[in-house]
């Protein structure tokens, strides 16, 4: 081994570890996902989850009542709910493009909606 | 020199040698289900005949031998096929050029430049099938990989080289 392929090695380690350091910056980018809340199908609220820092608690009227959503970095869950059957608050967090908490008796659907084409299961 | 027909007969065993080793890598379990990560143990073979005999032998041998390995393996013009095409196409040529002007290079490291190129170029061709951005995320771990396995190449070729050209002078070829 000559000391140009050492060189070439530590250059390849080096590429190695920027391309790392690159991607993880596109594919946090590219996996920003946006919450979206509906009351009786309007939307009253939309969230770019991957850009919520602290956690927060929405206030949000529905048909019964006050609903109570918590928000956290990428993730969005139901805590409060004046329904009756709690599914709302028992489907826990939500992360995923395409996942949805849906609570029928106070009329609230919170979606969530991957804002550009991230990689889908399959390419996983 | 060798002669003619030697020669001839021991690219036609170089190329068979390397289609059996391009069809067995495709036995061996993926290690880090990462798509196009593997060995490389066809690529010891294209490194011996840029060292043994230049740069069309080379080129040759590569091309027949992902034709004859994707033939055997069931590939044959399938995505898998146009990757390991492309990837042992452009290797081949940047090893074949690393030999010949950038003599500071051992053939370790011109081994480690063709894994990286291998893998490079089949990620940009993925690109091209797939269409989606998100298939350089893996960038980073096939550089990663390309490391060790064009090492390890690298070594297996060396190894092998010196060893046939201590055969050839015995048999004064």
């Amino acid at each position: 081994m000559t000391k140009m392929d050492k060189i070439l090695m530590l250059g390849v380690l080096l590429s190695g570890l920027i391309a790392l350091f690159l991607v993880k910056g596109f594919h946090s980018q590219g996996q920003s996902v946006v919450a979206i809340i509906q009351v009786k199908g309007d939307i009253v609220e939309t969230i770019d989850l991957s850009k919520v820092e602290k956690a927060k608690d929405l206030h949000i009227q529905g048909a019964q009542g006050l609903s109570i959503i918590e928000v956290e970095n990428s993730r969005i869950r139901m805590v409060e709910s004046p329904c009756p059957d709690r599914v709302c608050i028992n489907r826990g967090w939500i992360e995923r493009s395409g996942e949805a908490i849906v609570c029928v008796p106070n009329e609230i659907v919170i979606k969530i909606k991957g804002n550009d084409e991230s990689i889908d299961d399959i390419t996983q | 020199m060798m002669g003619k027909t030697k020669k001839m007969v021991f690219i036609a065993l170089l190329v068979a040698l390397a289609s059996v080793l391009h069809v067995i890598e495709a036995f061996i379990p993926n290690p880090l289900s990462l798509p196009g990560v593997k060995l490389g143990l066809a690529n010891v073979v294209t490194l011996l005949a840029l060292m043994l005999f230049g740069f069309k032998e080379g080129i040759m041998i590569s091309i027949l031998r992902v034709l004859i390995g994707s033939l055997i393996g069931g590939t044959f013009l399938t995505t898998s096929f146009f990757l390991s095409f492309s990837g042992a196409l452009v290797s081949t040529l940047a090893m074949a050029l690393l030999i010949r002007f950038v003599l500071s290079l051992s053939i370790i490291g011109v081994s480690v430049v063709g894994a990286v190129i291998h893998n490079v170029t089949q990620l940009c061709v993925a690109y091209f099938i797939v269409e989606t951005v998100g298939i350089f995320y893996y960038l980073p771990f096939l550089l990663f990989w390309a490391l060790p396995m064009g090492i390890g190449t690298g070594i297996i070729a060396k190894m092998v080289g010196n060893h046939l050209k201590r055969l050839s002078l015995n048999m004064t070829i």
